[in-house]
């Protein structure tokens, strides 16, 4: 803060200023609190994925009523979603809030009421779950809908306090961080309410929902919290401002225009229109436009860092964010065109998309933003080689999971395509259902890591890596 | 610093910078060089917000300007001024503009009209694809009802909201009965919006929801882009002419001063100049000596050392030491006036080149009128289900929109870039008359040669080594600005020491302490030797040391630039009052052959309307001294230099940089005169070629408003095609911030 | 079909509140200057610690 103060001093409400102390730590507490939060539905949410995995090998293996295959996937998927990846996107959204703000948080209570309300929800949910209470084969909206009505008031708790925060920001912008992170939770309470909504629950109407809201849940949920993220974490680790705010700017705005058509494509070849479906492919390839955009606005921020060699881990956990929601996205294009849409819809491919995406992007972010903040919120640095071991770890596993599901789902479709029997397929995807349990071992693995670094950055005691922030280089450091 | 900002509560100098508001606030404008650092516009803002009082502020970066709204009776102009300096952004008060409108606001609605015709013509585009999709896969009828009325829904805020300028300019061309483009926009999207909602009502027919508002979408995307260019312009010429104090420091006989409104001075005044201040006018420099930074004007930041009787322009800033000035000439006809004028005509570049345009544009419209009523007439006629189609289509597809903005794209385009490549248009019509420029005549002295020294036959006295007496006579050369000064300067030497104590005495030289020895570097009497023109001479206490013979040299840029415009085919012809030889060695020299020496002022002319009778278009280059008539009768006029040269001048290109920008402007004219007839006739293909087709019903409405929306895009685009030879070298931002 | 009655009228709801944001960002002068805003982010940096020695390869 050495320059920063300085320079700032004579200027009376300067942002230097804005935090006391005391509300540094506080604000330092609330980060703190969701991290441990989310990092505990990881560990438990991937355990869950785990035996999910390992069931495709061993289908009897622990096959109670509790324990069916049936019960676990919705609870892996909805505690990863709204456990682990949105407490953790939250709690990161309130620092990134705060400080590019230049202000103190609105409140801390609403933050701990929003983070008891989470927390509430993916309890009571799991456990409805479990107990075989649910909304039938709604994907991600499976908890019953008054558990779903604690996860809104939990939105809407936190969008009010981070609104607060924002309009008492110190400077005149806003900088886009917020503006993604706020765009995301305006358009998810809209979507979380739509699909509460109850007179349309039922036949066509509700396909069309489901696919709309699924893809909202991803598109206008997890993506705009997690480039939010990215355009903080970004120029702060590497001591050096987004390449172009400008480009930032269009990215968003044409991100808003364009996502909330693109629901559709994820119920190609069920029962509705064909029109509504290639209007909704039509679309997706435009969403390539801000996704390009924006990707290479973060890949041309970190430009003259590639070295060959790791200078930092935060910044290559961000990185490989990036890269997920680079490739991860194209994917998704190409994906969503008909003719190979044919070979791979309602397959593993399909999991891959989303593995790589959710974990490839998302998870990586998640993981890269709190590498990047969170010593930077408590002063605690965590072990280097623990964060080299969860980087490796949950990379080389993720890589194997993805890749082994995509040419096992191609395996799979090309064999429906050919009419063999289902059977067939299923001894056919054997290997590649090994592979994933493979992957999935390293990246449980990688998570028990994680949670020993996230305790040496918050309770425990501080490890030897650097500072999540890098020294500037090139032109700025001669 | 700069003038007490005690001053600021006179009555009679706020008025000049507080503009009242209708709402009983004040609104006074502030330049702030300190803009140019991020970090500083975020503290300013801080700052500015949390006085009380404060209204509202609004920044202009590229000004380096900012606007503030406040409270007079709680904020006084001072406390306002003094809240700034301690920001670190010294804020100084400019006089307010007659017209008063903040910028910005025109471009703010222009893009919130941009945005609602994108957002919703892509809701259109969506709900008419599915009608589109229906051709193939057939719809039920209920459906494709509602999204006929989706589409209308959709569209509706792009006609009523996005579209409206259109319909206010037409209306405005109508009742002074000169319509200008918008008319036919205007005629063509109610027609359309109104045939698509009369079918959507009747659920039969065509509807062209999505084409309309896609056409008001790349209309307006195609002004926005202009509309900003010309903003981003006028916000550079801003910057440059605003460096000038408001106020100056007049010196009385008896030596006190008073401080006064700086267009109150006139010629033969004297005024202090404090450091750190700028000069408030043209003027002769009345001090012993001084030292200011005129990167104003040069674009090179570096202090030089002027003597008595040295002209220094307004706007140089006084450094390592007050000055005074004897004022020379009146704010009005100074060369900052000059520099005013010069922005000033660069922003009328649309009015400029549309005075050319404007009625073949009307004539135009007229014509499209006319025709569209022809067509009408005829399917009336022959088949009236046709008839409606045919009139739209003609409508649109013969608006000459692209046509209208072809010239002002253009010029937009390459005056910005010439500003940034350090040459100055101050006639946007020179840009025209440059690209077809074929003979070029140039004065010699001071414009293609300089003075230069001769190294090899420095001779030394004293045993004193050569290299050593270079470097001694170079670390005192370096201290003044005249051209004999620089040109020693210029001498490639290692190691040249500080002079310290320096004194630049007028009319002589340079006296100053060099390796703890007093020397002087002048002309022979200076140094205290006999009678010698031909040299410099450098001497100590002792006596001479070194002699260092002078002669004259072409200039580094010169022969490049004579080349650079012999290659594109420009007769270049040397006039020059200076006696036969030396014009015939420096003409053979640059390779010019038509050379003519001992030419009067009068002669120079000749040769321009002799040019000119033979029908070639001429180009003068002159310092504006003995070829002022010859500058003024041309038909383009440059002149290198900076600011003193410019107010005697009256160029219609200054090259504050140097030479070489007259290849490269000459270059970006030529292609700015390219893309600009690309441009016509781009458009008056597009019109010509698709009229008959429109009058004929052969072409669908929808069909029309794309091609015609396109076709205006296309000529924005290919305007900014238009690039200077290398990049413009703009100094990068010191963005990156070390924080340890 | 009843699935489009709802899904459009909320894409044009959502669109009108994309313009609603838009609007408040423009008057708000949220775009008039796109530079100096991307140093936000690194104002309030704390120093690098240098208690350790390089960042692990
Ligand atoms: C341009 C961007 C994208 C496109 C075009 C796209 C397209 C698709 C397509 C076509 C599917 C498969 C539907 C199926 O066959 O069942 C899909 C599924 C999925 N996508 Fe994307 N995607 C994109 C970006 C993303 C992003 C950024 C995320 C995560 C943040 C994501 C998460 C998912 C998930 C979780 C699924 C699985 C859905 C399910 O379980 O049915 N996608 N996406
Ligand atoms: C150890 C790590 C993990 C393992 C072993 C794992 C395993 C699995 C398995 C076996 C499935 C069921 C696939 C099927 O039905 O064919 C699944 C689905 C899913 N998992 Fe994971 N998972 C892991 C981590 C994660 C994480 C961290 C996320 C998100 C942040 C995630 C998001 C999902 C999603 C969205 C689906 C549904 C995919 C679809 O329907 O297309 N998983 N996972």
């Amino acid at each position: 803060m050495a320059v920063a103060a300085q320079s700032l001093s004579s200027v009376p409400p300067s942002r230097a200023a804005t935090g006391s102390p005391e509300e540094d730590r506080e604000l330092s507490r609330i980060f703190t609190a969701y991290t441990i939060s989310a990092t505990f539905w990881l560990l438990f949410g991937t355990a869950v994925g785990l035996l999910l995995a390992f069931k495709f090998g061993a289908p009897d293996f622990w096959a109670a009523k509790y324990l069916t295959f049936g019960r676990l996937r919705p609870i892996h998927t909805n505690d990863v979603f709204y456990g682990f990846a949105s407490i953790a996107l939250v709690g990161c959204a309130y620092y990134v809030t705060v400080r590019s703000c230049g202000t103190r948080l609105y409140s801390a209570t609403l933050a701990r009421i929003g983070l008891w309300l989470f927390n509430i929800a993916a309890v009571a949910g799991t456990i409805a779950l479990d107990l075989g209470y649910n909304w039938g084969d709604l994907e991600y909206r499976e908890w019953p809908w008054p558990i779903r009505l604690v996860f809104f008031a939990a939105l809407v708790v936190t969008v009010w306090n981070l609104l607060a925060t924002i309009a008492r920001r110190a400077s005149k912008d806003i900088y886009l961080s917020n503006w993604y992170i706020i765009g995301g939770f305006l358009w998810t309470c809209v979507i979380c309410l739509v699909a509460i909504l109850p007179w349309y629950q039922k036949g066509l109407g509700q396909v069309a929902i489901s696919g709309y809201f699924m893809h909202n849940a991803v598109g206008m949920w997890f993506t705009p919290l997690a480039l939010g993220l990215f355009y903080y974490a970004i120029p702060k680790v590497l001591n050096r401002p987004i390449y172009s705010y400008a480009l930032g700017v269009l990215a968003f705005w044409t991100n808003l225009i364009f996502y909330p058509m693109l629901g559709g494509h994820h119920f190609l070849f069920s029962p509705l229109p064909w029109w509504l479906q290639t209007t909704a492919i039509i679309c997706s390839v435009g969403m390539l436009v801000p996704v390009l955009g924006g990707s290479a606005n973060y890949l041309l921020t970190m430009r003259g860092r590639y070295h060959g060699r790791i200078e930092s881990y935060p910044l290559a956990f961000l990185f490989i964010g990036v890269l997920g929601y680079l490739i991860g996205s194209t994917q998704g294009t190409v994906e969503a065109l008909r003719s190979l849409q044919a070979a791979w819809h309602f397959t593993s491919f399909t999991v891959g998309h989303s593995h790589l995406t959710m974990y490839g992007f998302v998870t990586f972010a998640v993981w890269g933003g709190i590498y990047a903040l969170l010593p930077l919120a408590t002063g605690k640095n965590p072990g280097r080689f623990g964060v080299a071991l969860h980087f490796w770890l949950a990379l080389v596993g993720v890589s194997i999971y993805v890749i082994s599901l995509s040419i096992g789902g191609t395996v799979q479709g090309l064999d429906w395509i050919r009419g063999k029997p289902f059977i067939q397929s299923v001894i056919d995807m054997e290997p590649y259902y090994l592979w994933r349990g493979v992957g999935g071992i390293l990246m449980f693995l990688s998570h028990i890591v994680f949670a020993w670094n996230v305790w040496r950055m918050t309770k425990g005691q501080p490890g030897n890596a650097p500072s999540p922030i890098m020294e500037p280089e090139g032109e700025a450091a001669a | 610093m700069s003038a007490p900002v005690e001053l600021w509560t006179r009555p009679a100098l706020l008025d000049q910078v507080l503009r009242s508001r209708r709402d009983g606030r004040v609104e006074v404008v502030l330049r702030v060089a300190a803009l140019a650092q991020p970090r500083r516009v975020l503290q300013l803002e801080q700052v500015l917000h949390a006085l009380p009082g404060v209204a509202s502020i609004a920044l202009c970066i590229a000004a380096r300007r900012v606007r503030v709204v406040f409270d007079a009776e709680r904020l006084p102009l001072t406390q306002l001024l003094a809240a700034c300096a301690r920001a670190g952004c010294v804020a100084q008060p400019l006089q307010h503009d007659a017209s008063g409108a903040a910028p910005g606001i025109a471009l703010n609605a222009s893009l919130k009209r941009l945005a609602v015709a994108g957002i919703f013509a892509m809701q259109a585009m969506m709900f008419a694809l599915v009608l589109y999709l229906g051709a193939v896969n057939p719809l039920d009828p209920t459906t494709a009802h509602l999204f006929r009325w989706l589409g209308l829904v959709s569209a509706i805020p792009v006609v009523g909201y996005a579209a409206w300028p259109f319909y206010r300019e037409a209306l405005a061309g109508m009742r002074a009965r000169r319509p200008g483009i918008d008319v036919p926009v205007a005629l063509a999207i109610a027609c359309i919006f109104a045939a698509s909602v009369a079918n959507a009502l009747r659920g039969s027919g065509e509807i062209y929801f999505d084409s309309i508002s896609m056409f008001v979408f790349v209309l307006l995307l195609g002004r926005h882009l202009e509309l900003r260019a010309q903003a981003r312009h006028r916000a550079d010429g801003d910057a440059a002419t605003d460096a000038l104090p408001l106020l100056a420091q007049r010196r009385h006989a008896d030596g006190t001063l008073e401080t006064v409104a700086a267009v109150e001075l006139v010629p033969g005044e004297r005024v202090h100049v404090p450091e750190g201040d700028a000069a408030p006018c043209d003027g002769v420099l009345a001090s012993e000596r001084a030292r200011v930074d005129a990167s104003r004007w040069s674009g090179e930041s570096r202090a030089v050392g002027h003597a008595r009787g040295d002209r220094i322009a307004a706007g140089s800033v006084a450094v390592d030491g007050p000055l005074d000035l004897r004022v020379e000439r009146t704010l009005a006809t100074s060369s900052v006036a000059a520099l005013e004028r010069m922005t000033a005509a660069a922003q009328r570049a649309r009015g400029l080149v549309g005075d050319d345009d404007a009625p073949a544009a009307r004539r135009f419209v007229w014509r499209v009128l006319a025709l569209a009523v022809a067509t009408c007439a005829f399917w009336l006629w022959r088949d009236p289900a046709r008839a409606f189609d045919a009139t739209v289509a003609v409508l649109v597809v013969a608006c000459p929109c692209a046509f209208g903005l072809a010239a002002p794209a253009v010029l937009t385009r390459s005056l910005a870039l010439l500003s940034r490549r350090g040459v100055l248009v101050t006639r946007a019509a020179a840009v025209r008359a440059l690209a077809r420029v074929d003979r070029a005549l140039f004065d010699k002295t001071g414009t293609l040669t300089e003075p230069a020294l001769q190294p090899d036959r420095v001779e030394t006295f004293r045993g004193v080594a050569r290299e050593t007496a270079l470097r001694w006579a170079v670390a005192l050369a370096r201290e003044s600005s005249h051209p004999v000064a620089q040109a020693i300067a210029r001498v490639p030497a290692d190691g040249v020491p500080l002079a310290h104590g320096v004194e630049i005495v007028a009319g002589g030289g340079v006296r100053g302490v060099v390796d703890g020895r007093p020397m002087r570097l002048g002309h022979a009497g200076f140094a205290g030797t006999d009678c010698d023109d031909a040299a410099l001479w450098l001497a100590d206490a002792q006596g001479p040391l070194a002699r260092l013979p002078l002669a004259e040299r072409v200039r580094a840029d010169a022969s490049a630039c004579i080349k650079a415009l012999q290659a594109v085919g420009v007769a270049c012809a040397l006039v020059s009052g200076d006696a036969p030889t030396r014009v015939r060695t420096v003409a053979a020299a640059l390779g010019i052959a038509g050379w003519h020496a001992r030419q009067a002022p009068a002669d120079k002319l000749a040769h321009v309307r002799a040019g000119q009778a033979v029908g070639q278009v001429v180009l003068v280059v002159g310092d504006g001294g003995n070829d002022a008539a010859a500058l003024a009768a041309a038909d383009v006029s440059a002149t290198p230099g900076g600011a003193v040269e410019l107010a005697r001048a009256h160029a219609d290109l200054l090259l504050p940089a140097g030479l070489a920008g007259l290849p490269l402007a000459r270059a970006l004219a030529e292609r700015a005169m390219q893309v600009l007839a690309q441009n016509r006739r781009w458009s008056l293909a597009w019109n010509l070629g698709a009229v008959p087709f429109a009058a004929a019903g052969l072409v669908p409405p929808w069909l029309a408003a794309i091609g015609m929306s396109a076709s205006s895009l296309a000529v924005v685009l290919n305007s900014l095609r238009i690039r200077a030879a290398r990049a413009p070298h703009a100094p990068p931002m010191a963005l990156h911030e070390r924080t340890t | 079909m009843n699935a489009l009655l709802i899904l459009v009228p909320i894409t044009l709801v959502l669109a009108g509140i994309a313009v609603g944001l838009f609007f408040w960002a423009v008057n708000h002068a949220q775009f008039e200057d796109l530079d100096t805003p991307k140093i936000l982010p690194l104002l309030d940096a704390a120093p690098p610690r240098h208690g350790n020695d390089d960042a692990p390869r």
